[in-house]
C-alpha cells in the first residue's frame, strides 16, 4: 500500500460509521501527523483528485493545516486559486469548494493578497460558467472574507482596514452583491447567499466604525433585505435587522426607519406568526422589542397624541397575541423590556400630561394583559394525555418571566396606585366567586396569578403609602373567604385526586394547587401594614391557623414558616391570644425531632418568642418557658441517649447531633425573643410603667425560684449541653464542651448579660462564673475533645461579657432604683484559671491566645486595678505578649488583640495612680519597655503590608506616654537589630534613616500624623511598593 | 432632562442588564415609597452553582452605587454575617474587582461582577480573610466548612 492509500485509508476509516472513539481518535492523531509534515500541501492536493467527497474535503482541510502552519506566499495562493478552479471544472461538492474558498480567505488574512477576480474570470471564460453559477462561487467567497478576518483575531491597522474596505468590500463584493440583484427573484438559493453574504460582513462593518470610525453606507441593501423580510419573511433579512438594531442604528437611514416602521406597525406580522415557529417568532418579538426600545423617549413624550396612542393600542395588542408566554408567546417576554423603562419614564413626566386618567387607562389595560400572562403555566399546556411529562426548563423559564412580571406591576402601581390593587383584587374575587365544584384549571390560575400580582405590588407598600383604598380592597379580599375557599379547593380536589390519579401518571391539578398555596402564603406575608388595623386585626388570628395548618405539611413548612416569623414579627400584640396555639406549634417542632429541618424550628421558636413577650403576667411566661425547658430538657436527654446505640450509624450520629444544635440554637432565638426593648426606659420609665418593672425585677428576681424555676432548668439544660458525659450513663462519644454547641451557650448567657433587667433569661452572674471555672478546670485537664475552634475560646469570651454585664448593671441599678447587685468578678483567680495554669496549651493555640488578650484589653479597659495590682499576673501577661510581635507578626488577628491589650494598657484610662505607677515601673524600671519595643521593630519589620497599622498604634500610644524612654529604646533597638543583620550576612538599615525616622515619629506626639512616617519608613526597611494603603 | 454621569451608566448597566443577563440572576433598582425607582441602589440576586455547595439557593445582595461611579466601583453586599471567608462580616465583599486600589476599571458591568461574585462563592480567597469563623473553617475543616454553608443555603432556599 502506498503512502497516500494508506492516508485515504485511514481517511475513510475516520468517516466510517459506527467507529469507536478509541479507533477515531487513533486515527485522528495518525492522520494529524500527516498534516503537519512540511509537504502537506502535496498530499492535499492529491487528496483533492480522489473521487469521493470525504477525501477530497479532507485535502481541503490538509491545505488549511498548511497554511496555518507555514509562511504563506503569493505562490501557494495561486495554487490554491487553481484548486478552486479545477474543483469547480469538475463540479466537486460546495462543501469542498467552500473549503477552499475558506482557504483562500485565510491567505487573505495573512498576505492580504485576494486572487478572486482572477477565479471569477476563469470560471467565466475557461469553464463557460453561467451568471448564476459565478455569482454563488463569488458570494461564498466573499463571506468567507470578513469571517476569517473577525475570527483570527488579528490586529489590523487604520491602512489594512481601509484597504479591506475600499478594495473588497466597496469594489469586489459590493460588485457581487448588485450583480445578484437581479437574480435574487425566485432563486432562494442565491437569495440565501445574498443575505449571508451582508451578515458576514455585518461584524466587520461595525468593527471598522466601532475602532476606527469608517461609516460604511449599506442601506440600499438594507432596504432590500427589509423587503425580503416583509415579502418573504426571511429568517436571515430578520437575522440582519435584529444585529443592526441590537449593536448599530447608526448603520440604517431614516428612509429604512420608516420602512421598518410601516411594517412593524401593521398587521404583516399576523402572516409572519401563522407561517413561522416559535423560534422566528422569538426573533420577531425580539426586532420589534429593539425598534420600540430605541423609540422609548418619544414614546414616552406623545403617548397622548393620535399618531402615539394609535401606536400603543397596536402594541398593547400584541401583547395580548397568545395565552402562553415562554411556550407560545415571545411578545408578552421580549416586550416587558419596552413596557418596564416605559412606565418608568411615563412616570417621570406625569406632571407634563393632559390627561392622567387617559394614562392610566391605557396602563390598565396593560395590566390586565400581564395578569393574563402571569397565569401558571403549570398543567394541561403540558399534560393533554398520559404520555406528556412536566418540562422543568420551561417552568424555570416561565418563572424567570414572571420575576420581570412583578417588576411591572411594580412599576404600574406608581402610576395608578390603588385603582391597580382593587383592579386585580375584583379579579381575585371573581374567581374565588366560583363555587367550589365548578372549579377548574383556569379558575386556580385566575387565583394565582391575582395573588401574584397583589403580591408583587404588596412587597412595596408600607403603612407610610397605603391609603384607605387599599384597606378596602383587602377587607373584600378576606370577607371573601379568600383562606375558607382555599382549604374548599383543597378537600374538594382530595377527592378528586383520587380518581383522576388513576387516570394520569401526571396531576397538574395537584402542582397547580401546591403553587396557588405558596402564593396565598406569601401573600399573606406582605400585608403586615393591613394586619394593624381593626379589620384586618378581625382576620389575624384566622391567618395565622391557616398558616399553622399548612406548617403541617412538609412542602409548605419553609414558606409558611417564614410567614409566620414576618407576621409575628410586626404584629405580635395582636397575636396574643394565639399563645396556646404557637405553644402547641413550637412543641410539634421539637417533638418530631430529626423530621423538622432546624431553620423551621427556629422561624418556629423565634415566633412563639414574639408572642410569648406580650404576655403581661411574668407567672404565665414563666410557666409556658418552664413547660417549653422541660420539653427540650427530655428530647435533648432522650437524644444523648440515642447515641451508644448508633455508634456505628453515622447518619443517625449526624442527624443527633443536628438536632442538638438546633435546640441549643432555639433556646438563643426564645432568649433573644424575649429580651426587654433596648429602649427599655423610655418603654417603663417614660411610660408610667413603672409597676410593671418592679413587678417584673421581684418576679424573676425572687418568687419565680419557687415557682416555675427557669433559671434553674435553664442552667440544668445548660449543664446537659456542656457536660453530657456527666449526665449520660456511660456515654460513649466525648461530648463534654462541644464547640458548636458552646458557640450558642455563650449567645445564651450573653443574651441574658446584655439584658438591662431581670428576665426569664438572665440568670445570675455568679453562678455562670461557676460556670465558667468548671470549664476551665476541663481545659486545663485536657479533658474537652480538639477542634478548629477550640470550645475554651467561648467561655473567655463569655468572661468577657460578664465584665461588660457588671458595669451595665451598677449604670441601670441608679437609673431604676433597684437593686441589682454587681458581683466579685474574682479577675485573679479566673486569670489563674483561665491563663497561667494551661499556658502551656494557651501559647500552643493562637485562636486562644488572641481570645485571652482581647480580654486583658477589655479588663484593664474596664477595672485594670485586679490585673495590674497583683503585679505577679501583669508581669507574665505582658512578657508573654512581647514575644508575640515578633513570633506571630504575620497573624493579623494575634497582633490585633496584642494591640488592644497594649494601648488600652499604656493609656490606662481607667487607671488610678497606683496603676499607673505600677506599668510605669514595669516598663521603665524592670526594662519591659525596650523588649517591648525590640519586639515590636523586630515584627514590625517582618509583617505583611496590612498589619502594619496595629504596629503603629502602640508606637503612638508609647510616643503619647512615654515619649522620653521611646527615643532611647528605639535607638537601642535598631542598634540591635542591625548588628544582628550585620551577624546574618544582611544590610543594615540606613543609620540616617532611623535616625530621621526616631526624629520625625517623636515630632507627631503620637497623633495620627505618624501612621504616615511609619508607613514610610517600612516601605523604605522592606524595599516594598508604595501602591495605596 | 440632563443626568449625571453616575446615573447615565446606571441606565445603560439596566438596559444591558435587561438585554443580557445570565439565568438565574436577578438585578434590579429599588423602588422608594412613593413607588418611583432609587437607581442609584439596587438589589440583585445570585444563584449558587449547580454541583456546589451553594446551590439551589439564591443569593441576595445589595448593590449601591458611589456619587463618582462609574470612576469608584460599586458596593456591593451580602446581609450582614453572611457566610463566607471573603465577606466581612458587615456583608461587605473582599473581592479585587470591587476595589478601587485593585482591579476595579469603570469598563467591568454589572454582569461581569455578578458572575465575579458567584465564582467566589465556590472558590473562596484563602489570602484575603475577610471574617473569621468561615475562614478558619474553610483553612482547617472543610467538613464543618461544607456543613455551615449547606445551612446558609437552606437560608436562601431557591422560591418559587
Amino acid at each position: 500500500m502506498s503512502d497516500l492509500d494508506h492516508i485515504v485509508y485511514l481517511i475513510k476509516e475516520l468517516y466510517a460509521p459506527c467507529q469507536t472513539s478509541e479507533t477515531i481518535l487513533n486515527t485522528q492523531k495518525q492522520l494529524q501527523i500527516v498534516q503537519k509534515q512540511p509537504n502537506s500541501n502535496i498530499v492535499a492536493h492529491q487528496l483533492l483528485q480522489h473521487d469521493e467527497t470525504n477525501i477530497q474535503f479532507f485535502g481541503a482541510l490538509t491545505y488549511t493545516v498548511y497554511i496555518t502552519n507555514n509562511p504563506v506566499t503569493l505562490e501557494l495562493a495561486n495554487q490554491i486559486s487553481e484548486e478552486i478552479v479545477d474543483a469547480c471544472r469538475r463540479d466537486l461538492q460546495l462543501l469542498v469548494i467552500q473549503k477552499l474558498l475558506s482557504n483562500m480567505a485565510k491567505i487573505y488574512s495573512k498576505i492580504f493578497y485576494n486572487p478572486l477576480d482572477y477565479i471569477l474570470n476563469s470560471l467565466e471564460n475557461r469553464l463557460n460558467f453561467d451568471i448564476d453559477q459565478t455569482l454563488v462561487l463569488a458570494l461564498l467567497s466573499s463571506k468567507s472574507i470578513p469571517e476569517e478576518l473577525l475570527s483570527s483575531k488579528i490586529s489590523l491597522t487604520t491602512e489594512q482596514v481601509n484597504d479591506i474596505i475600499n478594495n473588497i468590500f466597496k469594489i469586489t463584493t459590493i460588485n457581487i452583491l448588485d450583480n445578484s440583484i437581479p437574480h435574487l427573484k425566485g432563486d432562494d438559493r442565491l437569495t440565501y447567499l445574498w443575505l449571508n453574504c451582508i451578515e458576514s460582513w455585518l461584524p466587520f462593518i461595525n468593527y471598522a466604525f466601532f475602532d476606527f470610525h469608517i461609516v460604511i453606507d449599506i442601506n440600499n441593501y438594507l432596504s432590500i433585505v427589509i423587503d425580503l423580510l416583509i415579502n418573504d419573511l426571511d429568517d436571515t433579512a430578520l437575522a440582519i435587522l435584529c444585529e443592526i438594531y441590537d449593536t448599530n442604528t447608526k448603520l440604517i437611514n431614516e428612509e429604512n426607519k420608516l420602512k421598518l416602521d410601516g411594517m412593524i406597525f401593521s398587521n404583516w406580522y399576523r402572516e409572519f406568526i401563522e407561517r413561522k415557529d416559535i423560534d422566528d417568532v422569538k426573533n420577531l418579538s425580539k426586532l420589534f422589542t429593539l425598534y420600540l426600545e430605541l423609540n422609548l423617549l418619544p414614546f414616552a413624550q406623545y403617548m397622548l397624541t393620535p399618531k402615539y396612542a394609535l401606536k400603543f393600542k397596536f402594541i398593547l395588542s400584541l401583547t395580548n397575541l397568545y395565552e402562553t408566554p415562554v411556550l407560545a408567546d415571545s411578545f408578552s417576554v421580549s416586550l416587558l423590556d419596552f413596557w418596564i423603562p416605559l412606565t418608568e419614564d411615563v412616570l417621570s413626566q406625569m406632571d407634563s400630561y393632559s390627561s392622567n386618567i387617559e394614562i392610566e387607562t391605557f396602563f390598565m389595560i396593560l395590566a390586565d394583559n400581564y395578569w393574563k400572562k402571569s397565569r401558571l403555566i403549570v398543567g394541561d399546556e403540558f399534560v393533554d394525555d398520559e404520555d406528556d411529562f412536566f418540562d422543568l426548563t420551561n417552568l424555570e423559564e416561565f418563572l424567570n418571566y414572571r420575576r420581570d412580571v412583578a417588576e411591572l406591576f411594580e412599576s404600574l402601581y406608581s402610576i395608578n396606585k390603588s385603582v391597580l390593587f382593587g383592579h386585580i383584587t375584583s379579579k381575585l374575587i371573581t374567581a374565588l366567586d366560583t363555587k367550589t365544584e365548578d372549579i377548574e384549571m383556569n379558575c386556580l390560575k385566575n387565583i394565582e396569578a391575582s395573588l401574584f400580582c397583589l403580591h408583587s405590588i404588596a412587597f412595596i407598600l408600607n403603612e407610610n403609602n397605603v391609603t384607605e383604598d387599599f384597606y378596602q380592597s383587602m377587607d373584600k379580599i378576606f370577607s371573601c373567604n379568600l383562606l375558607k375557599r382555599i382549604l374548599e379547593v383543597r378537600d374538594f380536589n382530595k377527592l378528586e385526586y383520587t380518581r383522576i390519579s388513576k387516570k394520569f401518571k401526571y396531576v397538574p391539578f395537584e402542582e397547580l394547587f401546591q403553587y396557588l398555596v405558596k402564593m396565598t402564603i406569601k401573600f399573606l406575608s406582605e400585608i403586615k401594614w393591613y394586619y394593624q388595623t381593626n379589620n384586618g386585626k378581625k382576620y389575624i388570628k384566622d391567618i395565622l391557623i391557616f398558616l399553622f395548618n399548612f406548617l403541617n405539611v412538609d412542602y409548605y413548612r419553609d414558606v409558611s414558616s417564614k410567614a409566620i416569623l414576618q407576621i409575628t414579627d410586626s404584629c405580635r400584640y395582636e397575636l396574643s391570644e394565639l399563645l396556646n396555639d404557637f405553644e402547641a406549634s413550637a412543641h410539634t417542632m421539637f417533638s418530631q425531632k430529626y423530621n423538622i429541618d432546624s431553620t423551621i424550628r427556629s422561624r418556629i421558636t423565634r415566633s412563639y418568642a414574639n408572642i410569648l413577650q406580650t404576655v403581661k403576667e411574668p407567672q404565665l411566661q414563666a410557666q409556658k418557658i418552664s413547660n417549653f425547658l422541660d420539653l427540650m430538657y427530655n428530647e435533648v436527654q432522650l437524644s444523648y441517649n440515642l447515641i451508644n446505640g448508633n455508634i456505628n450509624n453515622k447518619e443517625v450520629l449526624e442527624n443527633i447531633d443536628n438536632f442538638l444544635l438546633s435546640v441549643i440554637s432555639c433556646l438563643v432565638g426564645l432568649a433573644k425573643g424575649l429580651k426587654i426593648p433596648e429602649d427599655w426606659e423610655e418603654y417603663y420609665l417614660n411610660n408610667n410603667r413603672q409597676d410593671e418593672m418592679i413587678n417584673n425585677f421581684n418576679y424573676w428576681n425572687n418568687i419565680d425560684k419557687n415557682e416555675f424555676k427557669v433559671h434553674e432548668k435553664c442552667l440544668k439544660l445548660i449543664d446537659l449541653f456542656s457536660f453530657p458525659n456527666e449526665y449520660i450513663n456511660d456515654l460513649k462519644v466525648n461530648k463534654l464542651l462541644n464547640s458548636e454547641i458552646m458557640e450558642e451557650i455563650y449567645l445564651f448567657f450573653k443574651a441574658g448579660l446584655t439584658e438591662p433587667l431581670s428576665g426569664p433569661f438572665v440568670i445570675d452572674s455568679n453562678l455562670i462564673l461557676t460556670y465558667i471555672l468548671k470549664c476551665c478546670k476541663l481545659f486545663q485537664q485536657k479533658l474537652i475533645p480538639k477542634h478548629i475552634n477550640p470550645p475554651i475560646i467561648k467561655i473567655i469570651e463569655l468572661y468577657g461579657v460578664l465584665i461588660k454585664s457588671n458595669i451595665l448593671t451598677s449604670t441601670i441599678s441608679k437609673i431604676s432604683g433597684l437593686d441589682i447587685k454587681s458581683i466579685d468578678l474574682k479577675v485573679p483567680i479566673v486569670v489563674n484559671e483561665i491563663f497561667l495554669k494551661p499556658i502551656h496549651q494557651v501559647i500552643k493555640e493562637n485562636d486562644i491566645l488572641t481570645a485571652e488578650y482581647t480580654l486583658f484589653a477589655d479588663i484593664i479597659s474596664t477595672y485594670p486595678k485586679y490585673l495590674i495590682q497583683d503585679g505577679s499576673i501583669i508581669v507574665k501577661i505582658m512578657s508573654l505578649s512581647i514575644e508575640q510581635f515578633s513570633i506571630n507578626c504575620q497573624d493579623r488577628f494575634v497582633i490585633i488583640a496584642m494591640a488592644k491589650f497594649w494601648t488600652n494598657l499604656i493609656y490606662l484610662r481607667k487607671g488610678k495612680l497606683e496603676d499607673i505607677h505600677c506599668i510605669k515601673n514595669i516598663l521603665i524600671n524592670e526594662k519591659l519597655g525596650i523588649s517591648l519595643v525590640y519586639s515590636l521593630i523586630k515584627g514590625f519589620l517582618n509583617t505583611s503590608r496590612s498589619i502594619i497599622e496595629f504596629y503603629s498604634d502602640i508606637l503612638r500610644s508609647l510616643i503619647n506616654k512615654f515619649s522620653k524612654d521611646l527615643k532611647n529604646w528605639l535607638i537601642l533597638t535598631f542598634d540591635s537589630i542591625n548588628k544582628e543583620r550585620i551577624f546574618n550576612g544582611k544590610e543594615k538599615i540606613d543609620e540616617k534613616e532611623i535616625e530621621l525616622f526616631i526624629k520625625q515619629l517623636l515630632i507627631t506626639r503620637g497623633q495620627r500624623s505618624a501612621n504616615e512616617i511609619i508607613k514610610k519608613f517600612w516601605l523604605n526597611a522592606t524595599s516594598m511598593v508604595d501602591y495605596g494603603m | 432632562m440632563s443626568r449625571d454621569l453616575r446615573t447615565e451608566r446606571i441606565q445603560q448597566e439596566r438596559k444591558q442588564w435587561r438585554k443580557d443577563h445570565p439565568f438565574g440572576f436577578y438585578a434590579k433598582p429599588t423602588k422608594k415609597s412613593d413607588g418611583s425607582l432609587d437607581l442609584h441602589n439596587w438589589t440583585a440576586g445570585i444563584p449558587g452553582k449547580q454541583g456546589t455547595i451553594w446551590e439551589n439557593a439564591t443569593y441576595p445582595l445589595t448593590i449601591s452605587f458611589p456619587e463618582d461611579y462609574p470612576a469608584k466601583p460599586p458596593k456591593i453586599k451580602f446581609p450582614p454575617a453572611f457566610y463566607h471567608p471573603n465577606v466581612y462580616p458587615s456583608g461587605t465583599i473582599c473581592l479585587s474587582i470591587l476595589n478601587e486600589e485593585q482591579d476595579w476599571r469603570p469598563a467591568i458591568n454589572i454582569k461581569s461582577l455578578l458572575l465575579g461574585i458567584q465564582e467566589l462563592l465556590d472558590t473562596p480567597n484563602p489570602n484575603s480573610p475577610a471574617q473569621e469563623p468561615a475562614w478558619k473553617a474553610f483553612s482547617k475543616s472543610p467538613e464543618e466548612y461544607q456543613k455551615k454553608v449547606k445551612l446558609q443555603a437552606q437560608q436562601y432556599k431557591d422560591k418559587v
